[in-house]
C-alpha cells in the first residue's frame, strides 16, 4: 500500500495526535511501530529481512566501532549487506515471477527486465546501512547503542520504500531529541504533501497511464515524431512520480518533526550532466559520489596526480554509473545504460580539460537554455536503453532518425508539462520551499483551492497507483 | 605550519593552473567556486589530492562539498582547521 493512500494518510493523522503528547523515547517506539506495521501491509516476510537486517546491521556496526578487528568487520559488514541485496537482485534471472505487476506501466518495466524479486525497500535500507558502517568506520558518527533508534534509521515508514536515502549523522541525531509540535513545520509538512499529491496524482499517473503499453514493446508501431513525444511524457511522468513521492515522504516526516533530505532540484534545468546529477535522486547520487566515487577517484589521483591522466578521467565516473545502473536494475539495459551515463560524464569532462572554465552565471540565457534542452533529451534517449525491450532499442533510433512522420500524440496530456517545469521554476526560486507556503496569502490561496480540487477529482477517477521507484 | 593566507594562494595558484586551465583568472577569495559552475566532483578530487601532496593532511570525503570546499577562503580554513 503506498504512502499517499487515504488508509496511511488516515493513520498518520491519529498517529500524530498520541505522538506529541508523549517523550522522546515513546515518540521512536511509535514511529518504529508503525514502521513495521507499514511493511507488513506488503508481506510478513518483508517485515521479517528488515529485522533481521537491521539486528546484524547493529551488532556489525557496534564491533567496526570497537578497537580490535575493525576492518576485518566492515568488510564483513559490507560484503554482508551487498550480498543480501545482490542474491536478492538476481534472484529473477533463476526463479519465475509469481503473477503480474499491478500497472500497464509495471507490466512493461517488467518486460523490460527491470522489475525484480527484491522485497520491498531493500535497495534503499541497504545503502542506509553500509553508509552506516562506513561513517563509524571513519569516526564520523558513534556506533549506535540504541537498536529501537537504529532500526527505526533503516524502517522509518515515510522514506522505507523509495528513499531519500538518508545519512546516519543527520537522522540519528534527530531520533535523540524530543520533537515539540511546530506550527511552522506542520505547515511546511502539509504543503510538502499536498505539493507531492499533486505531482502524483494530477501530473504523474496521468503522463504515465497516457503513454500506450505497446510503445515499450513494439516501437515499429509508431513514426518517430510520436516516439519522441512519448518518450517526452513518459520522462515527466516518471520524475512527477518520483518527486511527488518524495514530497509526501518529506512532508509526511516533517509532521513528525524529523527532516528527511531533498531528492529533487528541478533537474531538467541542468546546464551539464554533472548538474543534473545534483539535481536527480539527488541521496543516490551523493551515496555513489562518497561511497564509490571518491573512494575510486583518489586513490587513482594520489596515484596519478595530472588531472588529465586517463584513468583519472576514465575509471570514477564509468565505474560509479555503472554501479548505479546495477542498483536500478539487474539487466542488460540498465548496464548499457550505466556505461552511456559514464560516457557522457567523460566526454564532458575531455571538453573541459581542452577548453578555459567560465562561471555559470556570465553565461547568456539563450546558451543555458540550449544546454539544458541538449541535457534532457541525451538523458531521455539514454532511458530508451531501460525502457524499451532491449531488442526494439535499434528500432527505437531508426523510427526516430529515418521515419520521424507527423501523427502526433493526443496532445491534451502535453498540458501537464509545462505545469511541471512552472512548478520546478517556483520551488528553485524559493530554495526548495513548496509552492503554497510563500507568496501573497491570495495567489496562495487560490493555489491551495485548485490544487486540492484537482487531486480530488484525479483521485476519483481511479485505482491507487503505486510509485515506480518501489519497484527499485 | 603555514598561515591560511599561504595556503589560500597555493590552492589559488593550482585552481587557477590545474582546474581553470586559466593561470591569469582573476579569482577572488570568496568567489563560489562550486555552486558558480567553476569545479566539479572531478576538480575536488584532484584538489583534494594536491592538499595531502602539498600540506600533508586528508580531508575525510564527506567535506569535499559545497559546505567546506565552496570558496578559497573555506578551503584554506578546512585545511588550517585539520594541520591543527
Amino acid at each position: 500500500m503506498p504512502i499517499h493512500s487515504l488508509p496511511i494518510l488516515a493513520c498518520c493523522a491519529i498517529l500524530l495526535l498520541v505522538y506529541y503528547a508523549v517523550p522522546r523515547r515513546e515518540q521512536n517506539l511509535l514511529l518504529l511501530g508503525s514502521s513495521y506495521g507499514f511493511c507488513l501491509l506488503f508481506s510478513w516476510p518483508v517485515a521479517l529481512l528488515l529485522l533481521a537486517m537491521s539486528l546484524a546491521n547493529f551488532a556489525l556496526g557496534i564491533r567496526v566501532g570497537g578497537q580490535r578487528g575493525v576492518r576485518g568487520w566492515l568488510r564483513l559488514g559490507i560484503l554482508f549487506n551487498l550480498l543480501t541485496w545482490l542474491g536478492f537482485k538476481f534472484a529473477h534471472l533463476f526463479v519465475l515471477r509469481p503473477g503480474g505487476a499491478g500497472s500497464h506501466l509495471g507490466a512493461a518495466l517488467w518486460e523490460g527486465g527491470a522489475a525484480s524479486l527484491i522485497p520491498i525497500g531493500l535497495s534503499f535500507y541497504v545503502l542506509q546501512a553500509i553508509s552506516y558502517l562506513v561513517d563509524v568506520r571513519r569516526g564520523q558518527t558513534p556506533p549506535c547503542r540504541d537498536f529501537p533508534s537504529f532500526a527505526l534509521y533503516l524502517a522509518y515508514f515515510p522514506k522505507f520504500t523509495a528513499g531519500p536515502i538518508e545519512r546516519p549523522r543527520t537522522f540519528l541525531a534527530q531520533l535523540m531529541q524530543a520533537r515539540r509540535p511546530d506550527w511552522g513545520r506542520l505547515g511546511r509538512g502539509a504543503a510538502l504533501v499536498l505539493s507531492g499529491l499533486l505531482r502524483k496524482i494530477v501530473i504523474g499517473d496521468t503522463l504515465l497511464q497516457a503513454v500506450p503499453a505497446v510503445f515499450f514493446h513494439r516501437p515499429q508501431k509508431f513514426g518517430g515524431l510520436e516516439l519522441l513525444l512519448w518518450l517526452t511524457v513518459f520522462v515527466f511522468g516518471l520524475y512527477n512520480d518520483f518527486c511527488g513521492y518524495t514530497d509526501i515522504a518529506r512532508g509526511l516526516s516533517a509532521l513528525f518533526g524529523i527532516e528527511l533530505s531533498p531528492n529533487f532540484k528541478g533537474p531538467f534545468f541542468a546546464h551539464n550532466f554533472f548538474e543534473l546529477w545534483n539535481r536527480w535522486h539527488i541521496t543516490l547520487s551523493h551515496w555513489l559520489r562518497d561511497y564509490v566515487y571518491y573512494p575510486i577517484g583518489r586513490a587513482l589521483a594520489r596515484r596519478f596526480p595530472r588531472p588529465g591522466h586517463a584513468a583519472n578521467i576514465l575509471l570514477p565516473p564509468m565505474l560509479t554509473m555503472l554501479a548505479s545502473g546495477l542498483w536500478h536494475g539487474a539487466a542488460a539495459g540498465f548496464l548499457l545504460w550505466g556505461i552511456v551515463m559514464g560516457a557522457f560524464l567523460v566526454g564532458e569532462r575531455l571538453l573541459a580539460l581542452h577548453r578555459p572554465r567560465r562561471p555559470a552565471r556570465g553565461t547568456p540565457s539563450w546558451r543555458s537554455a540550449f544546454k539544458s534542452v541538449a541535457v534532457f533529451i541525451l538523458w531521455s534517449a539514454a532511458l530508451v536503453l531501460v525502457l524499451v525491450d532491449l531488442a526494439a532499442v535499434p528500432v527505437f533510433f531508426r523510427r526516430v532518425f529515418a521515419r520521424l512522420g507527423t501523427t502526433l500524440p493526443d496532445t491534451r496530456v502535453f498540458l501537464l508539462i509545462p505545469l511541471s517545469l512552472w512548478l520546478d521554476a517556483r520551488q528553485e526560486r524559493r530554495s526548495g520551499e513548496p509552492f503554497f507556503v510563500s507568496g501573497p496569502l491570495l495567489a496562495r490561496a487560490l493555489c491551495l483551492a485548485a490544487a486540492l480540487l484537482a487531486i480530488f477529482l484525479f483521485a476519483q477517477s481511479r485505482p491507487v497507483i503505486p510509485f515506480v521507484y518501489q519497484d527499485f | 605550519m603555514p598561515a591560511e593566507e599561504e595556503i589560500r594562494e597555493k590552492l589559488r595558484s593550482y585552481v587557477c593552473r590545474e582546474i581553470m586551465r586559466r593561470e591569469d583568472y582573476p579569482l577572488d577569495d570568496d568567489a563560489p567556486l562550486i555552486s558558480g559552475g567553476l569545479i566539479d566532483s572531478f576538480s575536488l578530487v584532484h584538489i583534494a589530492a594536491f592538499i595531502e601532496r602539498e600540506f600533508g593532511v586528508r580531508l575525510p570525503d564527506t567535506d569535499l562539498d559545497v559546505a567546506h570546499m565552496d570558496t578559497l577562503r573555506a578551503m584554506a580554513a578546512r585545511v588550517a582547521r585539520a594541520m591543527g
